[in-house]
């Protein structure tokens, strides 16, 4: 067993709780860096670092303004060097493999919501990277989901600024079919790999929230 | 060729083969160093190499392309501030007299010695035939400063730079870059140089100097440049092709290591700053001179690093993955921290004016870290020894080897 993230050998004791234990993919110091949480104050709904501890930030105002919100966004992991690091090589190296690692920090209650619904990638980068980044980690966490967004958006958003990103016409819509007109009086969760600007979910949500579910959260492996 | 993932003829169908568990850019076969997935966007499985993913994923399901070979030669001067040592000079001849012959070399020369400059003449030479030269060793640290370096000698040159995350490239001529970047030349360079032969990983991984090979053209020359060499690397360059440097650049001789039999993990874990560290810092301290303290393990250096600084304010401590590395390198450097704990990072590599060197725990290193951390002190003409301590619960092989070695390059002998 190697640790996928520094490829080091994983040797552990054997005793009667690793032996019937499931072995992780990840070890110890790797873990410890991993799941370091930068201190200071954060926003009370993205869970930003901001200057000074805030129910609501600057952008989710302005997000607010903009879009019908989420009920909650939940972060599994602090945006920081090591974290931009794994993202990186899991996003442009193709590093598929670290998608059990992220998928280790899944900690929410996916039973409480009807369904969970991952960001699409488009056709461009389906064929650059031959996967889905939000959905592989669902996936390698084994938690059910539905493939019920689509898009056509071509440029990464990543490269783009603020400005053209909420300029852009919304470039999600709904696949045909019986799940998506079913999504009615539901719970939904949407999954996304990397929130920055919020922009790329709320766009999501304005599409799903046309089908009327009960609720709508959002879960995202990092926040930048 | 050079490997290039978007363009390019074929030049192999398939990175990986996945039923043999190979990689045919990097020729590793251990099994657990692939990945395998279920891929739906290519309707099945496909296994990658983890062993360098990171200069760019091969895979099961995408075609290896290259770029062939062009050589080039152009007029390459250089200039160096100062003049070689008769013993350098000594070694730089015969590094070309190998060129001529397409032999291989190992140069075993002592910390300090001034192997970079050693090998301008060989690289200029080879540039001038049109042959294609690589600088490579195995830690960035050593690749970013020689890259410097060799772009301030070299001012006519286009030098790559290659490393993970960076990559500055011309027409690959001429080309600094880690060891790993090798795997993406075959058949490709008429000279290379390998700086820091014997530092992880290439130490421990054989790969890495298969990388080498493949990478060196037909007739070519490789450059082996070590303190401490090990068998593998004399079989390498052949026993007949050693040379040897036994002085440092400034003729003085190497700081024999003092040993101080004290453990120092029962206080630190008592919360005590040990009596012995204490008193031979403040001695050092008193004498207006820096020290590097080195602690064979990160969790014990946290520890240590508090009742290091209650006593001796300023005192800060370094590790591979700390973001501030460079920052707190440099303030050493200038004088503003004047104790400065350290894991091995900084056993290569650096050079700090008026320094010595505590190595605590030091029945833990083996003597090729001891070896290169002893070669941090004195390494100036105008303080060209320094002072070394180990403290050490007992005694091993080791640390009496790494003495051996210590006092046989002051007698001018070797130790293979």
């Amino acid at each position: 067993m190697i640790c996928l993230y520094c490829h080091s050998r994983i040797r552990e004791e054997a005793d009667l709780i690793t032996m019937f234990k499931r072995r992780k993919p990840l070890c110890m110091p790797c873990r410890k860096k991993l799941s370091l949480w930068r201190s200071g104050g954060r926003c009370g709904f993205c869970h930003r670092l901001v200057d000074r501890e805030e129910d609501t930030c600057p952008d989710c105002r302005f997000l607010a303004g903009n879009y019908r919100r989420p009920g909650k966004i939940m972060c599994m992991m602090d945006y920081t060097g090591e974290v931009k690091m794994l993202f990186h090589r899991y996003k442009f190296t193709k590093d598929a493999a670290l998608s059990e690692v992220i998928a280790m920090f899944l900690k929410c209650r996916f039973g409480e919501y009807d369904m969970s619904i991952p960001i699409p990638v488009s056709a461009a980068r389906m064929e650059e990277r031959g996967y889905n980044q939000t959905s592989m980690v669902l996936r390698a966490a084994k938690v059910p989901y539905r493939d019920i967004l689509a898009t056509d958006k071509a440029a990464r958003q990543s490269e783009l600024g603020k400005r053209a990103r909420l300029t852009a016409p919304n470039p999600f819509y709904l696949k045909e079919g019986r799940a998506a007109s079913s999504l009615a009086g539901k719970r939904v969760l949407v999954v996304d790999d990397i929130y920055t600007t919020g922009i790329t979910v709320h766009q999501a949500l304005e599409k799903i929230y046309t089908m009327k579910p009960d609720a709508a959260d959002v879960l995202t492996f990092s926040k930048a | 060729m050079i490997i290039k993932h978007m363009k390019g003829e074929i030049y192999m169908d398939r990175g990986v083969d996945p039923d043999k568990y190979i990689c045919h850019r990097c020729s590793n076969d251990m099994k657990r160093y692939f990945y395998k997935y279920h891929s739906a966007y290519h309707g099945t499985d496909v296994v990658y190499c983890l062993k360098c993913v990171n200069i760019g994923r091969s895979d099961s399901v995408t075609p290896l392309r290259v770029i062939h070979t062009a050589r080039k030669p152009e007029p390459c001067r250089y200039h160096l501030d100062f003049e070689l040592s008769e013993a350098q000079q000594a070694a730089s001849d015969r590094i070309v007299e190998a060129l001529s012959a397409h032999s291989d070399m190992l140069l075993y020369a002592v910390t300090g010695a001034g192997k970079t400059e050693i090998v301008f003449e060989a690289i200029s030479l080879a540039r001038r035939r049109g042959m294609n030269v690589a600088f490579v060793s195995p830690r960035i640290d050593v690749v970013k400063e020689v890259h410097l370096r060799l772009s301030g000698a070299f001012r006519d040159s286009d030098i790559d730079l290659l490393y993970t995350g960076v990559k500055e490239t011309f027409e690959h001529r001429f080309t600094v870059c880690t060891v790993h970047q090798l795997y993406n030349y075959i058949d490709h360079f008429g000279l290379i140089i390998v700086d820091e032969t014997d530092a992880f990983p290439m130490s421990s991984d054989r790969q890495l100097l298969n990388a080498v090979r493949r990478a060196a053209a037909a007739s070519s020359t490789t450059v082996l440049m070590t303190a401490t060499p090990d068998r593998g690397m004399i079989e390498f360059a052949g026993a007949e092709n050693v040379v040897t440097l036994t002085r440092r650049y400034h003729g003085h001789d190497l700081a024999i290591p003092k040993v101080v039999w004290q453990g120092i993990t029962k206080d630190v874990n008592r919360r005590r700053l040990p009596a012995g560290l204490e008193g031979l810092i403040t001695g050092i301290l008193e004498k207006g001179r820096r020290v590097l303290v080195f602690v064979p393990e990160i969790s014990l250096m946290e520890k240590l690093q508090p009742l290091v600084a209650a006593k001796f304010p300023g005192a800060d401590s370094v590790y591979s993955g700390d973001e501030e590395r460079y920052g707190k390198v440099d303030s050493m450097r200038n004088g503003r921290t004047r104790v400065l704990l350290t894991t091995t990072i900084l056993e290569r590599g650096v050079t700090f004016k008026n320094l010595d060197v505590i190595v605590v725990g030091a029945e833990t290193f083996n003597s090729d870290s001891l070896v290169q951390i002893c070669g941090r002190t004195g390494r100036k003409t105008d303080d060209p020894v320094g002072n070394i301590w180990f403290l050490a619960e007992y005694n091993t092989g080791h640390i009496r080897r790494t003495i051996r070695i210590i006092k046989n390059f002051n007698a001018g002998r070797t130790t293979l």
